[in-house]
């Protein structure tokens, strides 16, 4: 039960800050849907006997009842504690004995259960896949136990850096009341506060068929596919699921939060955000955001670049960019570290005149540039199975759609210049939001 | 007379045959359960997608020209290359001492700028393709990976070759690659994993240059200037140092013309000396760093054997049983299980140039720390003492082998498994056989090593020791 941060990691590689997003060889992949409801995804890919076989469940962590943070969670560790036909740990046992890989994450609009493994192996993990959905037996002391350690996972991964719980902080303020601001996980009194019927109602509202992608990646051919996923999954009536309004973020009235926080750090760090909620799903404008963040902050040839790095010196350790891989909660935002903590108002500075230059310099050349490279980049998210299964579980658990990956191509290759010029001259305009982090004794003054 | 019951002939023969069909349908209710029984052994044996004949080829390839040697692996699954490439003798063990971390600059600097491509336009030959080339310096070898998609690589051998033997080194961007190295260094400072690892292999090899930190330090990185790095290219990344690893879309002979194109012009001789060498005591009292932070780590070191020795198999499952990343492990069967601990544990062999070693690690919460550690010490011991069963050898024998196809998952972590391959001289027919030297492993060698290793006087500790406990939580446990 690894931490989401690493599924996030190995997505962020695929899909987003890398510039790795989908592939020609998608062209392979195919998706039905079995009578019950569940979509399959298959993509073929014959280097070796192996595959990733997932399941993933379209509820995450802002299908958390309101206070009761942490419970999709939870519900994900427990999956693992048995069933009215296999026992508590066999799951693992049984992938683990075989050698395979067998994880799962929760993240913030779905969770993805997954093994990676032998393709011999595959129909002993489609029948313990099939069966935990919804076979799942939750006994009072095995939820007790593992409640605990979720907690303890959390103490863990808070210690990991200084900085994770200042940013932890911003999220939460910065969302204003909207799920995609709480952590995924929940708060150490959401955790403790978790009842087994709380995990138990979660698991019956949405986890059916009818709500799960089947994702097949790896040594298989889309006719065995068919067969294997009607056979192991096919018999599962589906079942009503609740759909339930996430919250928008409350209003603020225009007041821009800006967060300092001191703390005993070597290395200072800021970060602008902006929240973008309000960009639906089919809404082909994220690749336009997706040319102008790679404009802003990929390589040393973006503006961030000569801004940053080449003029004024300040660091050349920064990320920046939009997260569209998500259903309400996109965001815009930009990451910086840097070792003197005198210069921060002067990052703050440079932010300002990177997106002027950047509304300033661009053009259609620049543009057929960035283009290029994202195409270019779309010949690796298929070459890993693991990866890329991971990534078609981003994709489709944030509400794309398979056949959006496969045009991906045609909708970069059409996105306008002026739709470009417009996020750019947009951009410097809005205020962003700010938290900022500096070593004791370190200068927050503008 | 007595009223005699008797079941008429046709009446016995009811009830027999009655008593037949009741059998029969009792067999078939059996077997009926039997059929719908769970059988994961049957799922698998059975399976339709059994018996794919995998047969993974390596070839040993030497270049026309200048007769650079390589290992490929031909895969056409995907039109992608990955090639990787070690240099030995060079790292930061290498390094002059006061400037050490002048090998991560110089990877940092091989990308920035070669023959008439400033930076930018060095990275955007790379960037437009989708092609990635990065370098990297470790404490003995220094590490390059290139990815890019098959028809591009005659471009990229030539930028790979141009940052070899005609980096520019600019001085502004050495201030850029220093600010960066620094940074970098402040970081994993910050980081308790990595400062505990650091300051425990500063302990461990005592002064010796394989004890210093893969990040520099800020005093020595400022002290590198561009004349430096200059001559740690031409000293140390020669081709009598280098092995090279080859996956992917890519021919034997395209293979061999595209190393002359990568390595034309890049010095030949080795004149780098040996480390000096070295001295561990394994056997030393538990050193205890203490930190602010909130989660306790420990970290372990051993004696182990070298790796083609007879004892590497037989030491390998003994580790496997004890930390293996699986719920047989006797670690987690103590920490988790039983005594419902939450944990992070991993310990694994590593052979640099002067040590054969085991290391790990381990951590959790401060408050659950002591009991972890207690368990650690505690299970490796007993494994010294005891030994393992035949069953718990065949369990464990049967994941590894099992796990093996797992390898073949992504094409770059196959250029390095052929690099490694090279590097310990295992066999052009490694991937092959691996299976089979597990498969041979019996019980009594298994034991014989674990008596060996696995005792008190062979586990160096270091512990990251929390300072101020409770940290980032207050008093109530809570958070917000």
């Amino acid at each position: 039960m690894k931490r989401i941060s690493q599924t996030i990691f190995l997505l962020f590689l695929c899909a987003v800050g890398y510039a790795r997003p989908a592939s020609a060889l998608l062209d392979n992949a195919e998706e039905f849907y079995l009578q019950n409801g569940m979509q399959v995804v298959v993509i073929p890919n014959h280097r070796a006997p192996l595959i990733f076989h997932g399941v993933m469940y379209k509820a995450g962590s802002v299908n958390d009842p309101i206070g009761r943070g942490g419970t999709a969670h939870l519900l994900e560790h427990l999956m693992f504690r048995g069933t009215q036909k296999i026992k508590s740990g066999d799951f693992n046992r049984l992938i683990e004995e075989n050698g395979g890989i067998s994880n799962a994450g929760t993240s913030y609009d779905y969770t993805v259960y997954y093994q990676l493994l032998d393709v011999k192996s595959l129909e002993l993990a489609m029948y313990l896949e099939a069966d935990r959905m919804t076979g799942l037996k939750i006994n009072e002391t095995d939820f007790q136990k593992e409640r605990d350690i979720v907690f303890q996972e959390r103490q863990q991964r808070l210690n990991k850096g200084r900085d994770k719980q200042f940013f932890e902080k911003f999220n939460q303020l910065i969302w204003r009341g909207s799920p995609y601001g709480r952590s995924i996980g929940g708060t150490n009194q959401e955790i403790r506060a978790l009842t087994s019927e709380d995990v138990k109602t979660f698991y019956q509202n949405h986890y059916a068929p009818n709500n799960a992608v089947l994702i097949l990646s790896g040594d298989i051919d889309v006719k065995t596919a068919k067969e294997l996923a009607e056979k192991y999954y096919g018999h599962i009536p589906p079942r009503a699921v609740e759909t339930v309004k996430i919250p928008e973020p409350e209003s603020d009235n225009g007041a821009r939060l800006r967060l300092v926080a001191h703390q005993s750090v070597d290395v200072s760090s800021i970060m602008a955000y902006y929240m973008m909620p309000e960009f639906a799903g089919n809404d082909t404008s994220q690749y336009a955001w997706l040319l102008y963040s790679d404009y802003l902050g990929s390589g040393s040839n973006s503006v961030f670049y000569k801004i940053f790095v080449d003029k004024y010196h300040l660091t050349s350790s920064f990320d920046v960019g939009y997260s569209f891989l998500s259903r309400q909660g996109r965001h815009f935002y930009f990451y910086g570290l840097f070792n003197d903590a005198k210069v921060q108002p002067k990052m703050e500075k440079a932010f300002g005149e990177a997106l002027r230059t950047a509304a300033r310099d661009i053009s259609e050349d620049k543009l057929s540039e960035l283009k290029e490279k994202r195409i270019a980049a779309l010949v690796y998210c298929s070459d890993n199975p693991h990866e890329t299964g991971m990534f078609l579980a981003d994709w489709l658990g944030t509400g794309y759609a398979l056949a959006d990956l496969k045009h991906f191509e045609d909708y970069i290759n059409g996105v306008d210049i002026r739709r470009i010029k417009e996020i750019a001259d947009i951009m410097p305009e809005i205020e962003p939001e700010w938290a900022i982090l500096l070593p004791r004794g370190g200068s927050d003054e503008k | 007379m007595k009223n005699k019951t008797v079941l008429s002939n046709s009446l016995k023969r009811w009830l027999s045959f009655a008593f037949v069909v009741m059998l029969v349908c009792s067999l078939g209710l059996v077997l009926k359960q039997e059929a719908y029984r769970f059988n994961p052994q049957y799922l698998v044996e059975n399976s339709v997608l059994n018996g794919r004949d995998f047969k993974a080829e390596v070839q040993q390839i030497e270049s026309p020209k200048l007769k650079i040697k390589a290992w490929l692996y031909e895969d056409y699954a995907n039109p992608l290359v990955n090639i990787s490439i070690m240099f030995r003798r060079a790292g930061v063990a290498y390094d002059n001492g006061k400037r050490f971390g002048e090998s991560v600059l110089l990877a940092d600097m091989l990308m920035a700028g070669a023959g008439k491509y400033n930076i930018k336009a060095f990275q955007n030959e790379l960037e437009r393709r989708a092609a990635s080339m990065n370098f990297e310096a470790l404490k003995d070898g220094f590490y390059g990976d290139l990815r890019f998609v098959t028809k591009d690589r005659f471009k990229v051998a030539e930028l790979f070759n141009l940052a070899l033997t005609k980096p520019r080194f600019a001085p502004e961007q050495l201030k850029v690659a220093l600010n960066s190295a620094v940074t970098s260094y402040y970081r994993h400072q910050e980081d308790a994993a990595s400062y505990l690892s650091v300051a425990a292999e500063d302990e461990l090899y005592a002064g010796h240059p394989l004890g210093r930190n893969v990040y520099g330090s800020p005093k020595t990185l400022s002290a590198v200037r561009p004349e430096h790095l200059r001559s740690y290219l031409k000293k140390h990344l020669v081709t009598d140092n280098l092995i090279v690893g080859i996956s992917g879309h890519i021919s034997a002979d395209e293979a061999g013309h595209l190393l002359d194109k990568m390595f034309a012009g890049v010095p030949q001789k080795n004149t780098v000396a040996e480390l000096p060498e070295l001295q561990v005591s394994f056997s030393e009292k538990v050193v205890v760093f203490p930190a602010s932070t909130g989660q306790e780590i420990g970290r372990l070191y051993a004696a182990a054997p070298a790796r083609l020795s007879p004892e590497f198999y037989p030491t390998m499952m003994a580790l496997e049983l004890l930390f293996g990343d699986s719920l047989d492990s006797r670690i987690h069967k103590e920490a988790r299980e039983k005594a419902g601990l939450t944990y992070g544990a991993y310990a694994t062999m590593r052979f640099n140039d002067r040590l054969n070693y085991i290391t790990g690690q381990f951590s959790a919460t401060t408050d659950k720390f002591p009991q972890l550690l207690f368990i650690v010490n505690e299970e490796w011991q007993r494994l010294g003492r005891e030994g393992m069963t035949e069953r718990e050898l065949n369990t464990v024998k049967k994941r590894l082998i099992a796990s093996d196809i797992l390898r073949y998952t992504d094409g770059l972590q196959l250029s390095r498994t052929l690099l490694m391959m090279q590097k310990f001289n295992l066999g052009v027919d490694f991937l092959q056989k691996n299976s089979e030297y597990i498969r041979n492993v019996n019980l009594e060698e298994v034991n014989t090593a674990a008596k060996k290793y696995f005792t008190e006087d062979n586990l160096r500790l270091f512990i990251l020791y929390a300072e101020n406990k409770n940290q980032g939580v207050n008093k109530n446990g809570n958070d917000g």
